[in-house]
């Protein structure tokens, strides 16, 4: 129960001071911004928690209880992530789902659907993600590969081919 | 040795490389088969090492029911925080617009012309694409030519974010139909 009081108390500790951060400054990179705050939380609890601070009660014995509260945390830290990228910008099947789904048993024609998305120009959005993230630099229309954008694109090019899935998006 | 508390400690970690491996190994066997078939094949693959091996390492060090519970829990939560992950990072192969776009240009030797890729690969592809995904998944269901919601997993998970969105960030400004709606994510 020790060990798992102390992950429990570590990962609300993060969602907290996540939380806090976010009501008073949003980050400008936000994902960046996310990841320092877990890993500070982990690296600051931790010998805190070998310590027992604050209750000697819950005091970490040894190096695989602190093991097992970082793996948990580093874990969770990082699904979360995951889908924070998913909170900062509607997803187009979400919206779809989310929109029929108001409409209950009435449902909604594909043209209905088309045009809520279509005013999203997902593309264009895309593209415009891309060149804030620095995968790509745009000079008079012309979009080229950063280094950045090279080495994912390279990445997920070998990924698809070694798992044998057709080119999706 | 790491018999006992060190297996339960690993245990998550051993699930992941188990899903991981199962995972390529099933896509790799039915190449150009539905992908996300050995994804799940992973997460149960990987699900049942990281049970074993939790199961196996608690009773080698003799915990009580208690704590048996309490590491059985957490590293319940930590195998499906590490599928979900490796579950997203192999999802951005098969769905990622982003990364479409990406390889798009890498093909193109590493430059186009934004014009050229939004006629190659516009809005109308786009919703198409999506729409026809989510009415083969059954998660939309034709009902004489208007879509209603069918298998309600992936709404349900819809519904979890829009919530989480709310907590976090705010709601999300409402969908016009026809104006400019927010930026959309890779899904």
């Amino acid at each position: 129960m020790r060990v798992l009081s102390v992950a429990v108390v570590l990962l609300g500790s993060a969602f907290l001071v996540h939380w806090l951060v976010w009501r008073l400054a949003m980050p400008r990179r936000q994902t960046a911004a996310l990841l320092a705050i877990f890993l500070a939380v982990l690296a600051v609890g931790i010998p805190l928690a070998v310590r027992g601070i604050p209750a000697p009660e819950l005091a970490l014995h040894g190096p695989w209880e602190c093991l097992h509260v970082a793996i948990v945390h580093v874990a969770v830290a990082l699904a979360y992530v995951v889908v924070y990228s998913a909170l900062e910008e509607r997803s187009p099947s979400m919206t779809i789902l989310s929109f029929v789904n108001e409409a209950g048993a009435a449902g909604r024609s594909r043209e209905e659907i088309a045009r809520v998305l279509r005013g999203a120009s997902p593309v264009e959005i895309r593209l415009d993600a891309a060149v804030r993230d620095r995968m790509l630099a745009e000079t008079g229309g012309l979009c080229t590969l950063t280094p950045k954008g090279r080495a994912w694109a390279s990445s997920y090019e070998w990924l698809r081919n070694f798992l044998g899935f057709t080119r999706g998006g | 040795m790491l018999i006992g508390y060190p297996m339960v400690v690993l245990a998550p970690v051993a699930g992941l490389a188990a899903d991981c491996v199962s995972q390529v190994l099933w896509a790799r066997a039915a190449r150009r088969g539905n992908p996300y078939t050995s994804l799940a094949v992973g997460i149960v693959v990987g699900f049942a090492v990281a049970a074993t091996v939790t199961a196996i390492g608690l009773r080698a060090a003799g915990y009580g029911a208690a704590d048996a519970a309490a590491f059985s829990t957490l590293n319940l939560a930590a195998y499906l925080a590490l599928a979900f992950g490796y579950f997203n990072f192999v999802n951005l192969a098969i769905a990622s617009l982003r990364i479409r776009l990406l390889c798009e240009i890498l093909d193109a030797g590493g430059s186009l012309p934004r014009a050229s890729l939004l006629a190659g690969y516009n809005t109308a592809q786009v919703i198409d694409l999506r729409l026809r995904r989510l009415v083969g998944g059954g998660h939309l269901v034709d009902r004489n030519g208007r879509l209603i919601v069918g298998k309600r997993r992936f709404l349900g998970i819809a519904i979890v974010y829009n919530i989480l969105r709310r907590i976090v960030i705010g709601p999300w400004p409402p969908y016009d139909a026809g104006a400019t709606t927010p930026e959309t994510a890779d899904a």
